[in-house]
């Protein structure tokens, strides 16, 4: 998928557009799986992004763009039938597997995959990685939360404002 | 906070013991013997040999050596001669041991004689000669040593060291008096020591036991096993590196939260080894995860860290946490501190029956009622009200006595009992508190109306209404507020009509007839504000119950809409709907005489179910807005 090959065929049914990612890495997808990123949207309508030129994405890096674009492949016949209406249950639980599969991963690209989808204003993938955070975060102690994200051991004080917080809010710890 | 109060004591109580450095080694031995004579209970041992008749001697300890045996002058007659040899012989044979043998009661008994400047013979000679000795020893280093005191341990005098000043050594003449007082006063200090420590340690022990009690019951097991463990291996000291390395990821998180600017990405990866992930995301995409959390999680990300916990506390946030989740209320549950030994005023309970908050206040305080997210309450009297915000935390006390209208003949208000509500004028988002004082007394049966308008401002007082037109039921579940209507039960005939207060108006409004009453045997007859409506509450058979709702007052419309049947245990028992949700089932409280209970009746299965016990409550209510916007405030 990654082929660094300028296409400039938009012949046939679908339209192809060239993402260019912040180590210059060119990638050619369908319009309508670009599409879902609301960024790009509008410049893909203005018919940017074909032929040579391509849009440039400088805050994506090619590992996280070939991730997204992973996912708006999978997605874009989804969405294009306006949220699936006459989907299958089959077709359904596929992309949720799919989905569960696709999150599955390292906090590094789920991090940065995070940025990505925020800058691209992907919905789908915002509200999927959204979830994969706070099921992350779900049922944690607070000390877990810091040790999953990687804060530094709280000093005495704050173990201690942990330790008052538990004491006064112990409803919230069963 | 609490532990203030006793170090105050121990301060002061070392500033009565604090003495000039000067002294403070020479006084440590004498405050030692005063340790050990003046008894904690007062009583100076050996008082008794004191005769309370005799005039009390001044004595001081005496400096100098034995007095001179007189004689030696005159001419050396036989007679005398002879009874110089008497005397030697006598001396001889009556001499005193160089060391005495004393058991150590003696000895403690001796030194007390002694500091109270009682000095036995043989005592006295002991002294002397320790004196001499001394004086030997010392005679080539110092020439005036004359009526010199020894401090220190011999061979080791203070004074010839230097070490301290001899001008500074008060000179002590005391009397048996002086020292019994003494005696008294040390041990009234060491009493108030004690007492002081034992309150440390009990209101300590008492903060334990809170705080033991505040955990949930998986950790209250745990942390009533005793921890033996030496010292936190884990602790360490913060170093500057360390500090700031803290101080610069705090920043950094702190900015995520704090700055709508995303971050640039290539910094970010640089500090993001190790595949753990640090957490400075755009605050759109923080707000999309958190908004996907529970009120529980939310609750626990607070004690993250600080920008975490302003984040999580920010009302916008709390306000789009509760368009995610919607739920239903949490359940106030009001109490009398009287009747509760750990001061607990009100309980806010979600329907898990986890108790979300808990307010405990001081004295003698109880709720009154619970509406709009307020708790009224009454301290001290009846009378005397008071209003807690619960999403605030804000504490409004409303003023004490009568109002002008009905101040002019010499009332008393404490001679009167009081009910008040509490409600919200609908047009004008007003909030106001009615109140009607009865003095239950047959030459005064008029009851008073008075009105009380929060505006915020502080002239606001009572104002006189006219009275109620027939005496209104002064007990506690005869009496609600629905949107700014105070409705009473009569005093007399409950069912005959109701009596109700609009509070815009501020006039009390005609009567409503009650729920078809020919059928209503009378069993027992409650009100309740069930969503939105006045409920009349009919409990008959054993506890078979209606909810009547009135639909329309104009025309004193009443429905039937609920009936519950279901057993109830405790007759005697009063029943408060609070809620019908949308799939039919009733929150409802059962209070009886010394407890009460959360419960949720389903129409389906015509069953009860238990949701909390919460004790004998005083009034019961809803708070409708989210566990994440109570206020911190535990004590009022």
């Amino acid at each position: 998928m990654a082929a660094p090959e300028s296409g400039d065929g938009n012949n046939g049914a679908a339209r192809m557009v060239t993402l260019i990612s912040s180590d210059n890495t060119r990638f050619e997808v369908e319009a309508a799986a670009a599409s879902l990123s609301q960024t790009l949207q509008l410049t893909i309508l203005d018919g940017g992004g074909g032929g040579g030129d391509g849009i440039p994405l400088p805050n994506v890096d090619s590992a996280t763009l070939s991730k997204v674009l992973e996912y708006c492949i999978k997605h874009a016949p989804a969405a294009a039938n306006g949220g699936a209406p006459n989907a299958t249950a089959v077709d359904r639980a596929e992309l949720e597997r799919f989905d569960n599969e696709f999150v599955n991963i390292d906090q590094s690209v789920l991090y940065s995959l995070i940025m990505a989808a925020h800058n691209l204003e992907i919905e789908g993938l915002q509200s999927l990685v959204a979830k994969k955070v706070a099921d992350m975060i779900k049922g944690k102690s607070p000390m877990e939360i810091r040790r999953t994200l990687g804060f530094p051991d709280p000093t005495p004080e704050e173990q201690a404002e942990m330790n008052a917080h538990m004491l006064e809010y112990g409803w919230a710890y069963e | 906070m609490a532990s203030n109060a006793p170090n105050i004591v121990f301060r002061r109580l070392f500033k009565t013991l604090t003495v000039s450095p000067a002294l403070a080694s020479g006084l440590t031995g004498q405050l030692h013997q005063l340790q050990q004579h003046a008894h904690v209970s007062g009583t100076a041992k050996g008082k008794a040999k004191l005769k309370s008749g005799q005039p009390l001697k001044r004595s001081s300890i005496s400096k100098k050596g034995t007095p001179s045996s007189g004689g030696g002058g005159g001419g050396r007659g036989r007679r005398e001669a002879i009874e110089r040899i008497t005397q030697i012989s006598d001396s001889c044979l009556n001499a005193p041991t160089p060391l005495r043998h004393l058991s150590p009661k003696e000895r403690l008994r001796e030194a007390k004689r002694e500091e109270l400047g009682l000095i036995s013979k043989e005592r006295q000679r002991e002294l002397d000669m320790a004196k001499a000795k001394a004086k030997a020893k010392s005679r080539g280093t110092s020439g005036d040593d004359g009526g010199r005191v020894l401090m220190g341990p011999p061979g080791l005098d203070y004074i010839s060291l230097g070490l301290v000043d001899e001008e500074a050594i008060p000179k002590y003449e005391l009397t048996v008096e002086d020292g019994r007082r003494l005696a008294k006063e040390y041990s009234r200090v060491l009493m108030r020591q004690h007492r002081a420590r034992q309150t440390a340690e009990s209101t300590l022990l008492k903060l334990k036991k809170e705080a033991i009690a505040a955990l949930p019951e998986k950790l209250q097991a745990a942390a009533l096993v005793p921890d033996m463990t030496p010292f936190p291996a884990n602790r360490y000291m913060a170093t500057r590196h360390q500090l700031k390395d803290i101080l610069k990821r705090s920043a950094v998180a702190g900015s995520a939260m704090a700055h709508e600017t995303p971050p640039s990405l290539p910094d970010l990866q640089a500090q993001d080894g190790g595949g753990v992930m640090t957490l400075p995301l755009p605050q759109d995409a923080v707000y999309e995860i958190l908004l996907r959390l529970s009120a529980k999680d939310i609750c626990r990300l607070r004690a993250v860290c600080r920008p975490w916990r302003s984040l999580l506390s920010d009302p916008q946030f709390i306000a789009a946490h509760v368009a995610h989740h919607p739920r239903p209320p949490l359940v106030v549950a009001g109490y009398h501190t009287a009747y509760r030994e750990d001061g607990v005023l009100f309980d806010i309970v979600d329907l898990s029956g986890d108790v979300v908050r808990r307010v405990r206040a001081v004295g003698d305080e109880w709720v009154t009622s619970v509406n709009l997210n307020f708790v009224c309450t009454a301290k001290g009297a009846s009378s005397n009200i008071r209003l807690f915000n619960m999403t605030t935390g804000a504490v409004f006390a409303l003023p004490q006595g009568l109002s002008k209208e009905h101040a002019d003949d010499e009332r008393d208000i404490l001679d009167y009992t009081s009910v008040s509500a509490f409600g919200q004028v609908a047009s004008t988002g007003e909030y106001k508190v009615l109140r009607i004082l009865d003095s239950a007394s047959f030459d005064n049966p008029e009851q008073l109306c008075e009105v009380f308008t929060l505006d915020g401002s502080d002239r606001a007082r009572w104002r006189g209404k006219k009275a109620p037109p027939d005496p209104v039921s002064m007990s506690r579940w005869k009496s609600v507020v629905v949107s700014g209507i105070v409705y009473f039960f009569g005093q007399d005939s409950p069912l005959a009509e109701l009596c109700s207060f609009d509070l815009e108006r501020e006039e009390w409004r005609r009567g409503l007839p009650g729920p078809n009453y020919q059928q209503l045997r009378t069993n027992e007859l409650s009100m309740a504000a069930v969503n939105d409506s006045l409920v009349i509450v009919h409990r008959y058979l054993t506890s078979y119950m209606d909810l009547w709702f009135l639909m329309d007052f104009e025309k004193g419309l009443w429905v039937r809409k609920h009936s519950i049947r279901a057993q109830l245990r405790g007759y005697s028992s009063t029943i408060r709907p609070l809620l019908v949700l949308s799939d039919g089932r009733i929150i409802l409280v059962q209070v009886a005489n010394d407890s009460g209970s959360l419960k949720i009746y389903n129409p389906r299965t015509t069953t009860f179910t238990d949701v909390a016990d919460m004790g004998l409550c005083f009034a019961v209510g809803l708070y409708s807005g989210s566990p994440l916007n109570l206020t911190n405030c535990q004590i009022i």
